[in-house]
């Protein structure tokens, strides 16, 4: 019930809602959809509207990004100790002097082989593949440019710090996207109830995260009499069915015209 | 070493001791006072390191052996010699304790938090690197051994710029104050308040930092003076991976609430721009995990 004393104290009765994707877009700047998203958020600072997230969306959104970082860092966190074991067979004293050598690309090859071949899912498998091809490069970079021997334990040194300033760097976007969009609280911090659920399903929408973020709009809506504009880029599962939603005063819309239909309402 | 886990611990303490008011257990003092390291000019420094010590013990299963009046004891011992040996310090600790209503008793005092915070900087750069290797040579499972290596490198990273974003706030709060006598009141009182908000937030992450060091370091030494030295190796065998994990998460969930309020709380006027340039293939590669769970 946190919105509720702002919704009194202000005139207008909507509210503005991104999906993660659009937060996710922007703060990555994902070529997909980016032109829309930066639209939208254009738009949102030109007319200062304040931007509401429901508590499921920051949860999707904090739950795909740390997924991201754990991985990299499960990655790199195997492929030392796989490193560690095959180079210098556990003995500690030459591992502290081990240097990086041509031959250890076969070693991280097999390692992510075997990585990828445990993996059980496509999705999985893929972003494997993606940290491999970046380990490779970075590997291959530190033979060709260095003058020196490369000690192992700084190359992977070097691997999580790259990693970790790209989360920051990520963290950073978000923080400043925040501020542009003046992104309150979440809203909604209780997961919706099953009826509200049932509500947004038989609107048409089958996703289970979609349906949480719709209906946790809609518990938050109606006891205080608002409307929502829903800004995505879900056209298959959300804006094809969009009349349907608007009927529970969910507006949902892409981000090229989702302050358009925010203005309409006002 | 020995200057080197003085400085860890001294860290919480001095940071406290310049930002906040800390309580005083009279129990602490005099156990100080029976166990002969009593100074008398030191009195509420000693008592506040000895209060700050048992807070950062509890919840902290000691090994047998160990009791927790022996480890308060070692902290106020070390931080004490640590203080000694820094009289600047010591005054701009009094002087931020005590009362100094000129702004330019404000600004050595925030020079010197700035300067602590430097300090802190480093040291963390070199206990990561430490770690690192350290980590290395144990028998830690890698299931959490990145997080923990992320974990330190997050922190070296974003607390010396962040925390340079929180100073020059500070600094311009101060320069206002001296522009314009006017506007003293209500600057002093933003002054204190964005001081205590940040501060206090800063001084839990150092807190949630000390357990989960404290527990790592108590069952891999054999007394409390060693618990404060950081080991030169360390058998995860000895911990308890839940126990290990809870001081983790709650370290990595303050690390996060920092972070979020200096990043969020401080308009852009104040933050300025980071100059970073984050290298492209690791954006890429983040961009090519990140797109597919997009669609999802």
């Amino acid at each position: 019930m946190e919105g509720v004393a702002s919704a009194i104290d202000s005139p207008v009765n909507v509210d503005i809602f991104p999906d993660v994707n659009v937060l996710i877009t922007l703060t990555l700047n994902q070529p997909t959809f980016l032109t829309a998203c930066q639209k939208f958020r254009d738009d949102v600072i030109r007319e200062t509207i304040g931007v509401k997230i429901t508590a499921s969306v920051r949860r999707v959104f904090d739950y795909k990004v740390l997924g991201v970082n754990d991985l990299v860092g499960r990655v790199l966190g195997g492929l030392t100790n796989h490193l560690s074991v095959t180079t210098t067979r556990g003995r500690d004293e030459l591992l502290e002097k081990a240097t990086l050598a041509q031959c250890d690309k076969q070693i991280l090859r097999g390692y992510f082989k075997n990585q990828i071949l445990a993996a059980d899912s496509e999705l999985g498998k893929n972003q494997l593949r993606a940290v491999e091809a970046w380990v490779i490069r970075k590997f291959d970079d530190a033979l060709r440019s260095a003058k020196n021997p490369v000690l192992l334990v700084e190359f992977l040194g070097f691997l999580f710090e790259l990693s970790n300033d790209a989360n920051e760097d990520f963290n950073t976007n978000y923080a400043m996207l925040h501020n542009d969009l003046q992104i309150g609280a979440p809203v909604s911090v209780n997961p919706p109830n099953s009826s509200s659920r049932s509500k947004i399903e038989l609107a048409g929408v089958h996703d289970p995260e979609d349906i949480d973020h719709l209906a946790s709009i809609w518990e938050y809506i109606i006891p205080q009499a608002r409307k929502a504009v829903f800004a995505t880029t879900d056209y298959k599962d959300v804006i094809a069915n969009q009349a349907e939603l608007s009927k529970l005063e969910i507006y949902c819309e892409t981000p090229t015209y989702a302050v358009d239909a925010y203005k309409s309402l006002l | 070493m020995t200057e080197y886990s003085s400085n860890l611990f001294g860290y919480l303490s001095e940071a406290n001791l310049v930002s906040s008011k800390s309580s005083i257990a009279p129990t602490s003092l005099s156990m100080v006072k029976k166990s002969g390291l009593y100074d008398a000019n030191l009195s509420k420094f000693q008592t506040t390191i000895a209060t700050l010590t048992e807070n950062a013990l509890s919840n902290i299963p000691l090994p047998a052996g160990i009791t927790k009046d022996a480890m308060i004891l070692a902290a106020v011992k070390s931080s004490t010699t640590s203080l000694k040996a820094r009289p600047d310090l010591l005054v701009a600790i009094q002087k931020s304790r005590y009362g100094q209503s000129n702004a330019e008793g404000m600004r050595r005092t925030l020079s010197n938090v700035h300067n602590l915070f430097q300090e802190y900087k480093k040291i963390l750069s070199q206990m990561e690197q430490l770690e690192f290797r350290v980590m290395l040579k144990s028998n830690m499972p890698s299931s959490y051994f990145s997080e923990s290596v992320l974990a330190y490198r997050s922190g070296a990273f974003f607390v010396d710029q962040e925390f340079d974003k929180m100073y020059k706030r500070l600094s311009m709060t101060v320069r206002l104050y001296k522009a314009n006598r006017k506007k003293l009141q209500p600057a002093l009182a933003e002054l204190q308040e964005q001081n205590s908000s940040e501060m206090l937030a800063f001084n839990q992450l150092g807190t949630f930092h000390s357990k989960l060091k404290l527990y790592v370091n108590l069952w891999n030494t054999k007394s409390a003076e060693k618990a404060f030295e950081f080991p030169t190796s360390v058998d995860f065998g000895k911990l308890r991976e839940d126990v290990y994990n809870e001081f983790f998460r709650l370290f990595r969930e303050n690390l996060l609430l920092f972070r979020r309020k200096i990043v969020h709380d401080y308009p852009k006027s104040y933050c300025g721009t980071v100059e970073k340039r984050i290298d492209e293939p690791t954006q890429v590669m983040w961009r090519e995990l990140l797109q597919p769970l997009i669609a999802q």
